[in-house]
């Protein structure tokens, strides 16, 4: 403790050395220094979205691959077994390594300026935070190049089928452990910087939404990524240790696995999702010229939607035998989420309400998230009617809900915020024209590639397999034609984006928007290095909810 | 708030984010170590 608080004390001077001498934009000038050693939050900001991009594009890659196995019946371009590493890769890659990372490189970027604060409350953590996500990443991909190969037993890691994964589970298992603890000490700080480091003035209920939203998901990370660690440490010891907690040849019980798993899986999805919900509230009353309509509710609706995610773990398992009870308890417990739920998009919905209303490209993927969100939303509630879960389980149909949560969900809500608050990092416009192209075409293909698997899964076709009966030939060939577009069109993102930074020869303003409520806004385009190292006063008229 | 403060006051707020830290840091490794003792002992 001793070493941190020297730390925090050198840190204390540093800044004090800034504000004396005003050169807060001085940047350590060697690359190692400004990377590998930097305890800037801005430039960890960076890395973790550069990292998340990088992320992005493997795992698209890997679904790529997948949906081109997918476009016509039987077996035509890989193994089942990769399909199986692809499909488990995907979505670990998608969850742990594009999703959270980018919502932590938001983080670090805004909450910090939003609080008017100098940095994160913990920098050196916040390095290590970075730093540990290439290696866990780079041991989990190498696992693929392994004699026994990858993870194939999906991302949920079910005993005893993931047991029968080589010795390269071995890294698999500590990969996620290296996750795990890159997300609790990002969290950590999430937390400490917002409740101990805000400007005067900058009190809890006049804080953005963004901020809210992200200090709920931050409790969430910390009560749960523990029990993942603890889940799949007793897989590495069934493994490679002769225990039995979930071999039932020796006593153990695979379905108390499930149990744990979806303790930590379903505050996952809320993790992946809430600050999506927080950059919403931020791009609407922007673009509609309005206060957020229902401030004090979003909040009281962000935090009962983060409790009520620990109590519906089993309606991830309905068809596993469980007491009828508790399946009805799961079931009503899940469907009192859509009120919460219900409360955000009716207040975005009257945020826009008689706005001034313009649809600059953050807009429209704001109005996309909304729209398609709550397609996911619904088939959701469809899934937690208990009775009707016991056909659309393990079919198609669950796989376009949390696509359609997760891509026009999550995904479309990082554009957003990529769109909106890039120009404040680098000070520089993009090209809106080329957004507005990239915004339509990612819509109209996300629907292409995830509409028709609501009807594979109510027609019954199973999902996890790299071949299918004929009947689901038509809608496979639709939907893989649409996930190609899809790909294809996040390349003309990729061109957007570095083209902005590099390129752009269109200056942003301070405020880049017209008239956007918030501190961040109250800085130059591009921030200073180190912004607010003396604190603004806030009051009231500053935050207009 | 004037110049020679705002270090102090910027100290402070450190110092309680370190502590607020390990109160965090304690719970996340608590409930790491429920989680592996209850199965354990639910063996």
């Amino acid at each position: 403790m001793s070493t941190d608080m020297r730390q925090t004390d050198i840190h204390a001077a540093h800044d004090d050395h800034d504000a004396d001498h005003d050169h807060g934009d001085h940047k350590p000038s060697g690359f190692l220094d400004r990377w590998l050693f930097t305890t800037n939050h801005k430039d960890i900001g960076t890395l973790y979205l550069i990292f998340s991009l990088t992320m992005f594009m493997i795992g698209g890659a890997m679904a790529m691959i997948i949906r081109a196995e997918l476009f016509m019946p039987g077996l035509q371009l890989v193994e089942p077994d990769f399909f199986n590493q692809m499909i488990t890769m995907h979505a670990l890659i998608m969850i742990f390594g594009a999703v959270m990372p980018a919502w932590v490189g938001f983080a670090n970027w805004l909450i910090p300026m939003m609080v008017g604060a100098p940095d994160m409350a913990l920098p050196r953590m916040n390095n290590w935070s970075f730093w540990i996500l290439p290696f866990a990443f780079t041991m989990l991909l190498s696992t693929l190049f392994m004699d026994s190969g990858g993870p194939a037993a999906g991302w949920t890691m079910y005993p005893p089928l993931v047991l029968q994964t080589g010795t390269s589970f071995a890294f698999v298992v500590f990969a996620i452990h290296m996750m795990g603890v890159s997300s609790i000490m990002g969290s950590i700080n999430i937390i400490a910087t917002i409740l101990n480091m805000r400007a005067p003035g900058m009190t809890l209920l006049r804080m953005p939404m963004f901020v809210w939203t992200w200090l709920i998901t931050a409790f969430l990370l910390i009560a749960v990524m523990p029990v993942l660690a603890g889940a799949v440490t007793m897989l590495l010891t069934d493994h490679f240790f002769s225990t039995n907690f979930f071999n039932a040849a020796g006593g153990g019980d695979p379905v108390m696995f499930q149990h744990i798993f979806w303790f930590f899986g379903h505050p996952e999805v809320y993790i992946l999702i809430l600050p999506a919900f927080g950059v919403v509230s931020e791009i609407l009353p922007t673009f509609s010229r309005k206060p957020l309509f229902g401030y004090a509710s979003m909040v009281y609706a962000t935090a009962t939607i983060a409790f009520l995610s620990f109590i519906v773990w089993a309606h991830h398992m309905f068809t596993v035998g469980m007491p009828l009870q508790g399946e009805l308890f799961f079931m009503y417990a899940t469907m009192l989420i859509s009120v919460p739920t219900g409360v955000k998009v009716f207040n975005w919905v009257s945020t826009m309400w008689k706005g001034s209303m313009t649809f600059e490209t953050p807009m429209l993927f704001a109005i996309g998230f909304v729209l398609l969100f709550t397609i996911g939303g619904l088939s959701g509630l469809m899934l937690a009617i208990t009775a009707a879960d016991f056909q659309y389980h393990d079919t198609y149909f669950v796989v376009a809900h949390f696509h359609y949560v997760l891509v026009p969900g999550s995904i479309f809500a990082l554009m957003a915020a990529t769109y909106y608050w890039l120009p404040k990092f680098t000070g520089n416009m993009y090209s809106e024209k080329w957004g507005k192209i990239h915004f339509w075409l990612s819509v109209i293909s996300v629907n292409v590639l995830f509409f028709p698997q609501h009807y594979l899964g109510l027609a019954g076709m199973p999902r996890r397999i790299p071949d299918y009966s004929p009947q689901f030939a038509d809608f496979n060939m639709i939907s893989s034609l649409g996930g190609f577009a899809f790909g294809a069109t996040q390349l003309i993102f990729i061109g957007i984006v570095i083209h902005c930074v590099f390129r752009s020869k269109v200056k942003a303003t301070a405020e880049v928007w017209d008239n956007p409520i918030g501190l961040e806004w109250t800085l130059d385009s591009p921030p200073a290095y180190h912004s607010f190292t003396t604190p603004p006063v806030v009051t009231q008229d500053m935050v207009r909810h | 708030m004037s110049d020679d403060q705002q270090p102090q006051d910027l100290k402070r707020q450190r110092t309680q984010a370190t502590r607020t830290a390990w109160v965090l840091g304690v719970i996340a490794m608590a409930i790491f170590a429920i989680f592996i003792g209850s199965a354990i002992i639910g063996r």
